[in-house]
This record gives structure tokens, sequence and C-alpha cells, in this order.
């Protein structure tokens, strides 16, 4: 794929220390007069969230008269489609997805997916922190109780880490944000067998003022490799290698100190590689609620950094989807994880049971569904999505910063009371500069239909929706396929309760059929 | 007999071996033969196994009782056992002594750590000052909170995120200081002020705080390169700055190094002074050594047992060393906690007055482990069974029982009392409260068998989940149930009970308190909606597994808690804890010894904790380090 990427000297030359101030004057940039790109940037945007859906209060009700069932080849056998804009508008096409989804433009731009499953032969998933990694939870119960990914790294870091994806080292690789302390492990690469899980920014305070810590108004950071980083550096290295020799540190020791030279070389690039990094962005001006710490269940509460109400949570996600729409203008980042847990309670309602009893309610017994409370997260994203509809991609030769990206929601799991591995609820938003249908329920489900013991039908390896996304990025198959169980990139079991992938055996590193464009 | 009292060197552990393992027997070799194939798939190897000190009757009854276990009625004789409990006693530890001490002068393997974030921000504040500290909240915001769980790999690795957020931290303190003369003054020294410093200047600096920074003094290259920095191109703070950010990122500053002296060769070398003053002081207060520590390595005073045990007592009694050791019981050991009070029915809290009562809770339970640890030096018996109460605020002494305190309690005023079954620690509402209106019953077992009797029990697993997900009762069934009645049915599978058998007993013998701490007959059950339904009779009643996992049978927490305040294994969990935590390491077989000295200091005839505390950090090896390989 034929990509220019543009350096933010040259953005410079476009926007010039225009001051950008949300909202409303996103929209009123006059991005017609900026030089002009040629080529397209793309951007990636992932929201994971804790617990699932069931199918029922996710995914639009279909009738199977209605799904195209044209197969081009053999490997897209099972997947049918209908587009989005054949349901009605007049009602929402599910609980979990709301008015935003209503709207026509955003329909448009939307694929649902059904039948995308974990394809990892245990018996259900339960908790998982693999969701952007193909894989389920560890073999080893101890590990991050229970929920730790099993392979490889989270495909944030894969893209990140690649060469046909940054052609140099941008300010933030990819950009962690969380509404609290539970949305924060997802993303994950891997040390010694060991997840190594990456920092996340809690609270939109502490991501504003990392993402623009180095923007000033009017004033474009000063380029080319700081002096002083450079010897710290150096020196820190040659501390480093005078310790790795010494007799008296063991294997263990010798392996921190190794990952400390290894860390500080990756620094050394980044600060060389500092010169193309100055931004010529202005901070946006946000109303900023709390920096989060302490019990993630504490909800509702008032602004004081261990509980937020409901009020600040939504000024809170607000504020994340413009520092991402900013981080984006900018080019500070074109990766972001947006992890979700806030999302229990008091966001959709006045109801004030505990959030742990309340998550695993299936919409059987109490009074909200965890469907209605994954809704408050989508409606955010949807909004995000709009925004970066409105804004012309400032970097690419056409479409909106939504056209030129994707948007992905997963869950750790399927039917939430089950802790199902079928059926994630799952939905893209973006083209990802074309690479992308955009517009269509995409029904994975086998036929015929296998129900299971949880009533839910045996679909096929969602990782492969993962691997459609890092295409689309521009990665090729070389440098995600080691990051797996051996057979290829994730988690791929032929047999998961009872029911056969057999089918998949020799496409479950295809990226999904039907969706490329 | 109270079985707690009954358990001669059965003592659990998860991977060491506390035993020696000299001189054995056939008869020994035997037996551990036919343990590694009967019995080592489920109790682990038999230097580490979790039956260690059992008996031949003690076998002969668990394969009698334990449904796990029937499958070895036909296949295990009485021969068999005999061996096997001979292999299991092969090298206990006399009676009367609970770790088999071997070498007074030998320790556990220890690993190089990473400064934990709170290790990290308390020693830069000790440095710097809180005012540069509290100028850093950006910096900060880029380092998350360490996973500090003995056996967590959180602290033996650094991340590139750690490592960038580390310069981002050095390079905004070396420009706070440089760019105020005050702060120029208090690190480099006021002849930094002068409108050309001397080349000696940076000497002041190089002898002074860089020793704090690094915690050692430098060494002549570092000091030879230093110089030459500061009078090389640039200006001079500019200069100093980026030397002091240097430092900063440095591994002596960021990783608690210990490459000692002497011999190279050998896997257990001594420390350098500068090394003793940095483990006794991150032990004691999480910060970098003080000017008293530093000063007493400078002149080679940490050397005697009784110059180590007076700076241990010395830094316990600071603000940080009194913050660690609330720290251990708050977060590290029994995860206390005030609670959340708006999940609660308005019913159940009717009558109590909520207003600050979850930072009452917290701070009452700080009040009493500073009476017990400080002001009255008590031990580990006290700390379990103590009915005094220090509760001012009108809600909690309400649930305590008792009027509330005239004002705030300060050592040697008037203390309140426990009102009927409630005693020590672990019947504070800070152990016993839960933002919901059933009780957290399950965590209250949990964390009773795991931190309070060092048992090992996994987190369910996806198969235990199912089975869990599947006998869940649905909120109408729910609705006619006690929480105790509620828990046994959904944990009523085998794959639960495996550990669920140990968890419910102990927390069903916690239910006679509510989900506020209250001491209640009867339980109040709430819709989701937070209706009140009906009341249902409580019983705590409760066949609890004990340490030998024989039966106790008691009709609540109290006589629960009453039998580990007078066992053997009780105190012994918890000075395997206490060295854990002032350690940050698994305990191993070469600690035997310290382990020891810390669990007759909880048990002698006038216990101390705060003896046990100490004899933890200061002993025989402190000023010693055991490599791995």
């Amino acid at each position: 794929m034929k990509k220019r990427q543009i350096n933010r000297r040259q953005f410079l030359q476009g926007v010039g220390g225009t001051m950008f101030t949300l909202p409303p004057l996103l929209s009123m940039l006059p991005f017609s007069a900026h030089a002009a790109p040629v080529g397209t940037v793309k951007r990636v945007i992932l929201c994971p969230t804790l617990y699932g859906i069931d199918p029922a209060d996710f995914f639009p009700k279909t009738p199977a008269a209605n799904l195209q069932t044209k197969f081009a080849n053999a490997k897209d056998v099972d997947v049918y489609s209908t587009p989005l804009s054949s349901f009605s508008t007049a009602g929402n096409l599910s609980v979990s997805l709301q008015a935003a989804f209503n709207d026509p433009v955003l329909r448009a731009k939307t694929n649902i997916y059904e039948g995308l499953d974990v394809t990892n032969g245990g018996q259900i998933v339960s908790h998982t922190y693999g969701s952007l990694a193909g894989t389920a939870k560890s073999a080893v119960p101890s590990l991050d109780s229970g929920r730790g990914p099993k392979f490889g790294e989270s495909i944030d870091n894969t893209i990140s880490k690649s060469p046909n994806f940054y052609s140099s080292t941008p300010q933030i690789p990819v950009l962690r944000i969380s509404s609290c302390n539970d949305g924060t492990m997802w993303s994950f690469d891997r040390l010694n067998g060991e997840a190594q899980y990456k920092n996340f920014f809690m609270g939109d305070t502490a991501a504003f003022n990392k993402v623009f810590a180095n923007v000033m108004p009017g004033t474009p950071a000063p380029s080319g490799p700081d002096p002083s980083k450079v010897y710290i550096l150096d020196r820190i290295l040659a501390s480093l290698t005078g310790l790795q020799s010494s007799k008296r540190i063991s294997a263990a020791d010798k392996q921190l100190l190794d990952r400390y030279v290894t860390g500080v070389h990756s620094l050394q690039k980044s600060v060389n590689t500092n010169q193309q990094t100055a931004p010529a962005c202005s901070k946006p001006s946000l109303s900023l609620q709390v920096t989060k710490s302490g019990n993630p269940w504490a909800f509702p509460g008032e602004i004081n950094g261990t509980s937020w109400g409901v009020k600040s949570s939504n000024t809170m996600m607000n504020n994340l989807n413009d520092i991402i729409v900013n981080a984006f203008l900018c080019d500070i980042t074109r990766v972001v994880v947006f992890g979700n847990a806030l999302w229990q309670d008091a966001p959709v309602s006045n109801y004030t049971a505990g959030a742990q009893f309340h998550s695993h309610d299936d919409g059987t017994g109490g009074p909200l569904t965890t469907a209605e409370k994954h809704a408050w997260f989508l409606n955010f994203i949807a909004s995000l999505a709009k925004k970066l509809d409105a804004i012309p991609d400032p970097l690419s030769s056409g479409g909106s910063l939504l056209d030129n990206s994707v948007i992905l929601f997963t869950s750790e799991h399927g039917g939430v009371k089950s802790h199902s591995v079928f059926s994630i609820p799952t939905l893209t938003i973006g083209s990802a500069g074309g690479y992308f249908k955009t517009g269509y329920y995409v029904d994975c489900r086998q036929r015929p239909y296998t129900k299971d013991a949880y009533h839910e039908s045996i679909g096929r390896p969602n990782k492969q929706l993962l691997i459609s996304i890092m295409q689309a990025m521009g990665l090729q198959a070389g440098e995600y396929m080691s990051n797996g169980d051996g057979k290829g990139f994730g988690d791929f079991e032929i047999t998961a309760l009872g029911n056969t992938y057999s089918k998949f055996v020799n496409s479950h590193n295809d990226p999904l059929p039907f969706i490329k464009a | 007999m109270p079985f707690f009292q009954n358990c001669s060197g059965g003592f659990k552990s998860k991977s060491t071996d506390l035993y020696s393992t000299a001189g054995e027997s056939s008869e020994i070799l035997n037996g551990k033969a036919i343990y590694q194939q009967k019995c080592a798939a489920c109790h682990g190897a038999i230097e580490s196994s979790t039956k260690l000190g059992r008996s031949a009757n003690q076998i002969s009854a668990a394969v009698q009782n334990i449904s796990q276990m029937s499958m070895f009625a036909g296949s295990l004789s009485a021969e068999d056992m005999n061996l096997i409990a001979k292999a299991l006693n092969a090298n206990a530890p006399a009676q009367g002594v609970k770790f088999a001490c071997v070498d007074p002068n030998d320790t556990g393997v220890s690993q190089i750590l990473r400064l934990d974030k709170d290790q990290y921000i308390n020693s830069l504040t000790d440095i710097f000052g809180t005012a540069i500290v509290n100028s850093l909240a950006v910096q900060l915001g880029g380092l998350s909170n360490d996973d500090t769980r003995i056996g967590s790999i959180a602290m033996t690795t650094i991340t590139d995120d750690q490592i960038s957020a580390y310069m981002d931290v050095a390079m905004a303190i070396a420009q706070a200081v440089t760019a105020s003369d005050s702060q120029t003054s208090n690190v480099f020294g006021a002849c930094a002020l002068a409108t050309t410093p001397t080349s000696a200047c940076v000497d002041t600096y190089l002898t002074g705080k860089a020793v704090k920074i690094l915690r050692r003094p430098l060494t002549s290259d570092e000091m030879t390169e230093a110089r030459t920095v500061v009078n090389g191109s640039g200006t001079y703070r500019s200069n100093l700055a980026k030397i002091l950010a240097s430092h900063l990122q440095s591994p002596s500053f960021l990783l608690r190094m210990e490459l000692g002296t002497g011999n190279e060769d050998t896997p257990v070398f001594n420390l350098t002074p500068y090394e003793v003053a940095s483990r006794i002081s991150y032990a004691t207060t999480d910060s970098t050594p003080d000017d008293t520590l530093l000063a007493a390595a400078k002149n080679n005073k940490l050397v005697s047992t009784a110059d180590i045990d007076a700076q241990v007592r010395r830094l316990f009694a600071t603000a940080r060393g009194k913050a660690k050791i609330h720290s251990m019981f708050r977060n590290w050991l029994l995860q206390l906690a005030g609670v959340d009070t708006a999940g609660l029915p308005a019913g159940l809290t009717a009558g109590i007055e909520l207003k600050g009562l979850s930072d009452a809770i917290m701070s009452e339970t700080d009040q009493f482990i500073d009476y017990i640890v400080f002001e009255k030096n008590l031990g580990y018996k006290d700390l379990l069974t103590s009915k005094v109460s220090f509760a001012s605020h009108a809600g909690l002494a309400s649930i305590y029982g008792h009027a509330p305190l005239n004002g705030s309690y300060v050592p040697g005023a008037q203390t309140a009392q426990f009102d009927g079954r409630r005693q020590g620690l672990l019947m504070r509402a800070s152990y016993l409260v839960a933002p919901k209106s059933r009780t957290n019953l399950v965590s209250r077992g949990v964390r009773f068998r795991r931190q309070v009797m060092c048992q090992d029990l996994p987190d369910p697993d996806a198969a235990a989940v199912a089975a869990r997900n599947t006998l869940e009762p649905t909120e109408a069934e729910a609705q006619l149930l006690t929480s105790r009645q509620y828990i046994t049915q959904m944990t009523n599978s085998a794959v639960c009970l495996s550990c669920h058998s140990k968890i419910n007993p102990t927390g069903f013998a916690f239910e006679n308190f509510d989900p506020l701490g209250r001491i209640r007959t009867s339980e109040q059950i709430y819709n989701s909606s937070g209706t009140y339904l009906r009341s249902l009779a409580v019983d705590s009643s409760a066949a609890v597994p004990t340490f030998d996992d024989q039966t106790l049978n008691v009709p609540d927490a109290y006589d629960l808690v009453s039998q580990v305040a007078g066992s053997q294994d009780g105190p012994a969990c918890f000075a395997r804890q206490t060295l854990r935590y002032f350690n940050q390491r698994q305990e191993g077989q070469k600690d035997a010894c310290v382990l020891n000295s810390i669990f007759s200091n909880l048990t002698k005839a006038n216990a101390s904790i705060m003896d046990a505390f100490v004899a933890s950090v200061a002993n025989s090896v402190t000023g010693v380090r055991r490599k791995g390989n």
C-alpha cells in the first residue's frame, strides 16, 4: 500500500500555531488552506471493555432471509451480511446500540460482527485481558486474578512497532487512556513469558497533561535530540554495563539489568528521532475533571480523586474523546487504546447496588442489564466517531479523521453470565482509509446453528478481525504471526464445548473474509 | 484439646523448605519415594510439602475423612503411612521451636529490586522536599502503581514506560532545582550561586546530596566525570542539571543495588555499610536513608546487631515507619478498608451516623495498631484478642456497641471496650465491611485463610466459575436465602468445594457481623432496589478446618480467632508474613533462624510485635546477602 507520511514540521507549515479549542472550533478550522498532503495517514482506536453482553442485547435482530449468502470463495464460508441501512432507524438496533447508532451517516461507517469467537479451546473464557491479542486467559490461575492473557502482545503494540505503520517515532507511539483502574490491563507485551502491562492514563487530567506536555500556544517544541538526555542515557548505559559484569549479581539480577539496558536503548532511539517531532498544535481548552486512583468500584461520588459522580464521569469521557481528536490533529499519536470499566450503575440510572453483583446480571433479574451499561460507553464511542468524522484529515489527501481510522469496540467475553467464548460483542467504525467495507451487519455464525450449553451459536475466530485491522494499518503477516500459540497469531484450538472450528484450520491466520473493500 | 495448639512443626510453605536435609535413613528415603508417588501431585515436593509434620494417624484420618483422599484407602498401607510420616517429619524442628534453624549466619536468597512507586516518591520527597515533588504531578502520572505482592515480577523488572517516566521526572527535577536559587543552594551548596563558582564547588553536591541520591559515596571515576561535565561547555547550572538528572536515572538510585564486598565468588557475601543502611531504610520507612543513617554507615556503625537494632527502632518510630506498619495491615496483609455507604440500603444504615464513617473506620484501626505495636508494645495474641476500642465517631461507636470516646484518642487517654463477642483486629469494621446489603462472606474467609493461616488458595479457574454460574440462585431465589445459604448453594460443586470447603466455614463464622460490622442475630434481606423484604435468622456456627485439616467447631468467629491467637501456627504464619513484608521477598530454607527470632518475639512471655518487626530487619544476617543462581 502506498503511503505518504507527513511529519510535524510539514504539518507546522500547514497549520502553524492555530489555537484549537474544543468544541466548537474544531469544525471551523480552515483545513482547505493547508498544504495539500498526498496519501493517507491511518490511525486506530481500540476500545476494550470489561464483561460481555448477552447476544440478544447487542446484535440486531435479523430475519435470516435478509442475509446475503454469496460466498466469494471457500474461505468466506459462513459469513453472512446485510446492510445496516436495512434496519429501521425508528428504533434502536439493540439494547446496547442506542439512538446514537440510528444516525444513518454513522451506520454507513459502522460494521457490527456476530459470531466472532475466542477460539481458545476452553469451556469458557471467563475474564481475560487478551481481547486485543486474540488470546484468552492464561493457564496460570494466579496471574492477574486469572485474567492474564496467554500469548504474544496486544495489537496496539504490534502496530506501533511496525515500520510499515510509523516511519518515525512519534511523541506517544500508543496513547493508552482509561476511565478508571480496571480499564488499564488491555495493552501488554511479554517478558520472560509473562504479560507486561503498559501504563494507562486514568482520568482526563493525566491524559491531557501527558498528551499536551510539549504543546505550548504558539511555541513549537524545540527540535533535535536533547543533548542532556543524550548524555544522561550514555551515562546510564555505562553504569549498567559495569554492573552487568559483576560476579555478585545472579541470573535474575542480570535479567533486570538487561531489561534496563534494552529500555534505555529504546529511549535513546526515541530521543534521537525527536528532531522530527516538533508539534504545531496548541493545547485545547477543556474543563478537566480528575486523576483517578483508589477503588475502581467506587461510584457514584463526588470529584475527589477516588470516586466520580455521573456528571463528572460524562464530562471526563467527553474530554477523553476531545483529547484523542486533538492528539490525532497534532499527530502526537496514531494509536489509541481507550479502556473502560467505569460503566456501572449511575451513568445510566440512579441504581446503586454493588457494581460487581450488578455487572454479572444478565438481565434476567435486575432492573438494568450489562448491555445498558455498555450502552453508556458505546454512546461515547459513537460521539468520538462523529467528532472525528466532522474533521477533514489534515495529514491525508482525502477523507475525515474517521474515514482514515478504524475504531474497534470489543469485550472480554460474550454472554456475560456464562462468560462465553462465543459471539464477542464487536463493532468497528471507520474504513481505515478505504480498507474496510462499512455499513454492514456481518454474521459469522456457522450454519446450521450449533447451539452450545449457553444457547449461543459457534462462529469463527475473532482474531481474524484483529488481523484485518493490522493489515489495514499496513502490517505484513511476518510482523504478527509469532505473537501467538505457535500456530500463528493469537490462539486457535479446533474444538470448544464439543463444537468445531475445523473449517478454519487453514484460514484462521487470514484476515476476516468479506469486509475488505 | 484445642486443635490449633497441637500443631507440631506442621508448617506449610508454597515454595520453600524450612527443614534441613542432612542424615536421612533408609526409612525416610523410602517414605520420600512413596510420598513422591502418591502425594506430591497434590501436596508438592516433600521439601516444601503442605503437609510437613503430619503424623501417620493424621494421614490415616485424612484418607478416611477427606473425599479427595479416599482413593488411597486401599492402596496406602499403614506401613506406607508410617514411612510417609517419617519423611514428613525427617527434619522437623525440636519441640517448642517453630523453624529448624541451622546456621544463624546464613540467609535466604534476595534479588536486586527496583524501587516501587511509593519508595521512589518517598525518596524524592526526602531528598528534594515536598514542594519539588508536588510539582511533578504530570511526570509522576506516567508511572503506574507497582504490584508489590511477593512473587510478582514487577519489582524485578523495569519497563520502557517506566524508564521514560523516570527520565521525565529526572529532567523536571533538575530543571526545577536549577531554576531556583534557594533550591540550587540547597542541593548544590551556596557556592553554586556565585557568578563564577569555583571548580571545587561541585564537590559540595558530590559529597552531599549525590550520596543521598545514590545511597553510597561516589566512585573516583564518577567524581572525575562530574567535575569534567560541570566545567565543560554550557552554563554552570545547566551542567549541574545534567549531572543531577543523570544521577536520578542511575541504577544506583532506581535499583536497590547490593553488590557487597569481599570475595566475589561466594554465593553469600557481606554488604557494604551503605547497602546495609539502604536495606534498613527501605525495610522500615520505604524511603532513602536519612542523614543519621548515612552518618552511621559512613562511621561504620551498622555492624553490630545492637547498632542496627537501635537504628531500626528509631526509624520505625518515625512518621514513615508508622505509615509502613499501618500499610502492612491495611493494604498488604489484610486489605482493610472503609466503606462506601452509598451502595447500602437505607434500612441497613438507619440510625447510623454515616458522615465520616469510612475514614473513622480506618483511623480507628490505625489507632489500634499504634496502641498494640507502639504504645503498649504487645504481642500477636493481643493483636487478635484485645477488646480495646478507640471509636470516637458516633456511627462507628454505635457499630462497636459502646459510647463514643470524647475526642480523638491520644496515647495514655481512656479507651473504650468492645461490647459482646468482638475482639482484636479481625473483628473491626475495617475487616468486616462490605459496600452492599450482603456480607462479603467469601472475602472474609479467603483473607483469613490466606493471610492469617498462610494457606494457599488459588483463584477460581474457568471450570469453577462455570460451576458457580450454573448454581447461582436467581434473584427471586436469593431473596429467600441468607448469605450463608446463598454461598452454600452457589459453591456446592466438587470443583468449588475443593477450596470452599475451607473458605466457607471460615466465612460462616463471621456471619454474626453484618455488612457494617455490627453484631447481629438476623440478616436483613433486600431486593436489588434496596427495598427491605424480610429478616432471616443468622447461623454463625461453623466446623472450621484447622491448620492440620482437623475440624474446629465454633459458635462464631470469636472462638475461631481465640484459637488462632493462642496457637503456635497463627504466630508462625504471622512471622512468615512479617519477614516477607519487610524484606520484600519469599522466605527460604536459610531464613529459619530469623523466622524463629520473629516467632519467639511474637509468643514470648512479654510478647512484642514491635520486637518481631525489629527482628525481621535487625538480625544476624542484616549485613549479608545471598544471591541466587
